[in-house]
């Protein structure tokens, strides 16, 4: 490129980019379309993912958490920085953590925590704009339950109760079946020993039973596939 | 989650050490419609008004909490609009050391190299788990990372996260303005 | 001062006043206040107009608009502790800042504001201005050199090679300018007169931006460099020397330099619209408010070029000014001489 086709090129682009640069400036000024998020003013939207301090999640059928202490979470962090302990509660057969400490300063944000957890009952906040004088930042995760802690053994008693009078009834039933089944087959085999004569027929009908129905399972998986096709 | 709810219903972590709160919360509505620049006051108090409004930091970015930071100067969340965003790149004309990232060993000598250069009166806030504590390095019998910045400058304004946000660092800043306006004698 | 054209005669603070002794403090005073509002306002300028140019906000939180953002800063520096680090050139170090900050203040005085009034009526005022901003130079190398300080001294260097070279066709430049003065003026007072070069426009109702438009353009680009802003500030490019010359001063030494380059960019401006804007000369308004308005466009352009352009590699700065700046004004001051003598 020749010396003055050079310096033409240039006073363009120099030009063209004081144009960028104006129109920015214009855009800010009377259009105000600043992009600036005014933060103590106006509050982030934070996405859905977005991640924090781990806390515990509160359900709506205990109206607590449903830690139950079991540590892994503590075993798997690779920062150390999860403390929890716990043990049996009276009145309750599930165990329930005492006390749940998590250190922010030493928190990676990595997530193992969730999802080692058995109950899922960890989750992230949503607190974005911690700041404070102190390099202590141990967050107590148990504090925000320990007043409903009564409501949730309650609660959680009655849960437990319920959930045994179920498995009772179920015995029963089951038990019930189980001695139906049993005498049914006493009878048969009582109306079996009555009929001795006509054992050869016996087997026959068995098969004769089961023929149709091994034909109709058949039949039913051809239609399926003709379908998919 | 918390139980110190504010006005404006955002949430704060429940801490362990309740000492941690600021003594008077800087993001209040009572802070920001009253900005007390033009109230009389004798001299001392207006330095530290001047002193508390512009606060600048030094370029000075150590690890991935660095990024964040960037951010917090940048477009988006703008720290000049507290006249935080002079970010000055000789450490003689800086009045805050924004520590933000891992301080390894190799770092540290001269990161107090440069808190020496700095002149009085000055602050330093540490952003990240890292600058804390020594945050995700922190292990048993670990040879390479400082454990908080605390032991090589005396820290003013402590930033969790990993990393925090923009906003988390704007926060520091004005809790610092609030730190600078009461008016505490600093030394080195 | 020729007496011989009847509505030229300005005034300077010491006819007004009557007494010398008086009139001098009077009129260091005027400067002295006159520039520190205006280096506050231009601060807080710059960063509001970065601040749009990136679609931020800018100051808005120390006063209404920001507007005492600077004052708290300058509150702030007066009460930074002043560091000397060891093994500096004890005068050197400490002269340098009053040395950057005492010839701007200075050439201020010579700037008529109006065709009534001017603080200081000198018939060499332009070759004054240009000295005076010469004794910038030595002041940043004095600083870099003084510093002990291998960043400091690098800047320092790069300022000086630069500035000098930019002084040529700063120069050439507004002696093309000198000439038609001279052509169109009459020989009843020197082209060099500030208050002259604004009045001859005036009178004949012409701006020499359109005599002279090559002229004005390097003018420009050359006092950009003269004043160290970006494109051209590499003495103090934060991205490599730290902060150049000033790296080591820090509180109110570094804030006379900070001073000093702002008032620089109103005398380049001032003598930019003296040469070539027509000065105070403008319908409607009073003249100083035009000499004014038209100095502070001229800055507010100043300021978008900064936030527009990125820094220049030194070798593209020296090329640029050795390879194009020079050969154009030397051109354009035959091209004028050879107009004048022909016309």
């Amino acid at each position: 490129m020749g010396y003055f086709a050079k310096l033409f090129s240039g006073s363009k682009s120099l030009v063209s980019g004081m144009g960028v640069t104006l129109k920015e400036l214009v855009g800010t000024t009377a259009q105000h379309k600043a992009v600036t998020l005014q933060y103590p003013k106006e509050k982030p939207v934070l996405a859905p993912a977005y991640r924090s301090a781990i806390k515990l999640i509160r359900f709506e059928e205990t109206n607590s958490h449903d830690c139950v202490a079991c540590k892994a979470c503590e075993r798997i962090c690779p920062s150390f920085c999860i403390k929890l302990d716990g043990g049996k509660v009276e009145g309750i057969k599930k165990k329930r953590v005492q006390t749940f400490e998590m250190d922010f300063a030493l928190c990676s944000l990595c997530g193992l925590c969730l999802d080692v957890c058995p109950t899922a009952t960890l989750e992230y906040s949503k607190a974005y704009d911690e700041a404070g004088y102190n390099r202590d930042w141990r967050v107590d995760l148990v504090a925000e339950f320990r007043d409903y802690e009564e409501e949730f053994i309650r609660k959680q008693r009655a849960i437990e109760e319920a959930a045994a009078a179920e498995k009772a009834l179920k015995a029963e039933q089951a038990k019930a079946a189980k001695e139906k089944a049993a005498k049914a087959k006493a009878a048969k085999e009582a109306a079996a020993k009555d009929a001795a004569p006509k054992d050869d027929a016996a087997p026959k009908a068995a098969k004769e039973d089961a023929a149709p129905k091994d034909a109709s399972g058949a039949n039913d998986g051809h239609t399926d596939a003709e379908d998919k096709s | 989650m918390g139980k110190v709810d504010r006005k404006d219903g955002v949430v704060r972590l429940p801490l362990v050490n309740p000492a941690n709160t600021p003594v008077r919360d800087p993001l209040g509505d009572e802070a920001m419609v009253d900005p007390a620049v033009v109230r009389l006051a004798v001299l001392d108090d207006l330095l530290n008004l001047g002193r508390a409004n512009s606060l600048w930091p030094l370029t000075f970015g150590l690890a991935c909490c660095a990024i964040e930071m960037m951010a917090a100067g940048a477009s988006k969340y703008d720290m000049d609009r507290f006249g935080a965003g002079v970010f000055r790149p000789s450490a003689r004309q800086a009045d805050v050391m924004i520590l933000a990232g891992t301080i390894s060993k190799k770092m540290s000598p001269v990161i107090r190299q440069l808190w020496d250069q700095m002149p009085s009166p000055k602050w330093a806030i540490a952003m990240g788990g890292c600058t804390i504590d020594g945050g995700p390095f922190k292990y048993p019998n670990q040879y390479a990372i400082e454990e908080g910045a605390d032991k090589i400058v005396p820290v003013d304004i402590y930033i969790p996260g990993c990393p925090p946000r923009p906003e988390a660092l704007i926060a520091g800043i004005l809790q610092l303005k609030e730190k600078v306006k009461a008016g505490r004698r600093f030394e080195g | 001062m020729s007496q011989s054209i009847t509505d030229y005669a300005p005034q300077t603070i010491t006819e007004l006043v009557g007494n010398p002794w008086l009139a001098m403090p009077m009129a260091a005073g005027i400067i002295m206040g006159a520039l520190t509002v205006n280096v506050l306002m231009l601060v807080w300028a710059e960063r509001k107009v970065s601040a749009w140019i990136q679609r931020r906000m800018g100051p808005t939180e120390v006063g209404p608009y920001g507007l005492l953002q600077t004052l708290a800063d300058m509150l702030k520096l007066i009460s930074k502790q002043l560091i000397t680090p060891a093994n500096i050139d004890k005068p050197l170090y400490h002269l340098a800042p009053l040395m950057a900050f005492a010839p701007v203040v200075g050439a201020v005085a010579l700037f008529p504001v109006s065709r009534d009034y001017v603080l200081l009526d000198n018939d060499l005022g332009l070759l004054f201005v240009f000295a005076l901003g010469g004794m910038a130079v030595i002041a940043i190398f004095m600083a870099g050199w003084g510093s002990n300080n291998k960043y400091a001294l690098l800047g320092a260097v790069r300022s000086v090679a630069q500035n000098i070279s930019y002084e040529i066709p700063l120069i050439l430049s507004a002696l093309s300018v000198v000439l038609v003065v001279n052509a169109m003026g009459g020989s009843t007072a020197s082209g060099l007169n500030l208050s002259h070069i604004a009045w001859v426009q005036s009178h004949e109702h012409v701006w020499f931006i359109l005599l002279q438009p090559l002229a004005a353009i390097i003018y420009f680009i050359s006092a950009l460099a003269e004043t160290n802003r970006a494109p051209f500030d590499i003495p103090e490019a934060e991205s490599e020397l730290v902060a150049g010359f000033h790296t080591e001063y820090s509180g109110m030494r570094f804030s006379l330099f900070f001073f000093s380059e702002y008032t620089n960019m109103l005398i380049v401006s001032m003598l930019a619209v003296v040469l070539f804007l027509g000065g105070w000369d403008g319908p409607l308004l009073p003249g100083p408010a035009w000499f004014f308005l038209k100095s502070y466009a001229l800055i507010f352009v100043m300021m978008w070029v900064r936030w527009t352009f990125p820094r220049l590699r030194f070798d593209q700065l020296m090329t640029f000014c050795w390879t194009v700046l020079i050969p154009l004004s030397i051109l354009n001051l035959l091209a004028t001489a050879l107009a004048i003598s022909v016309l």
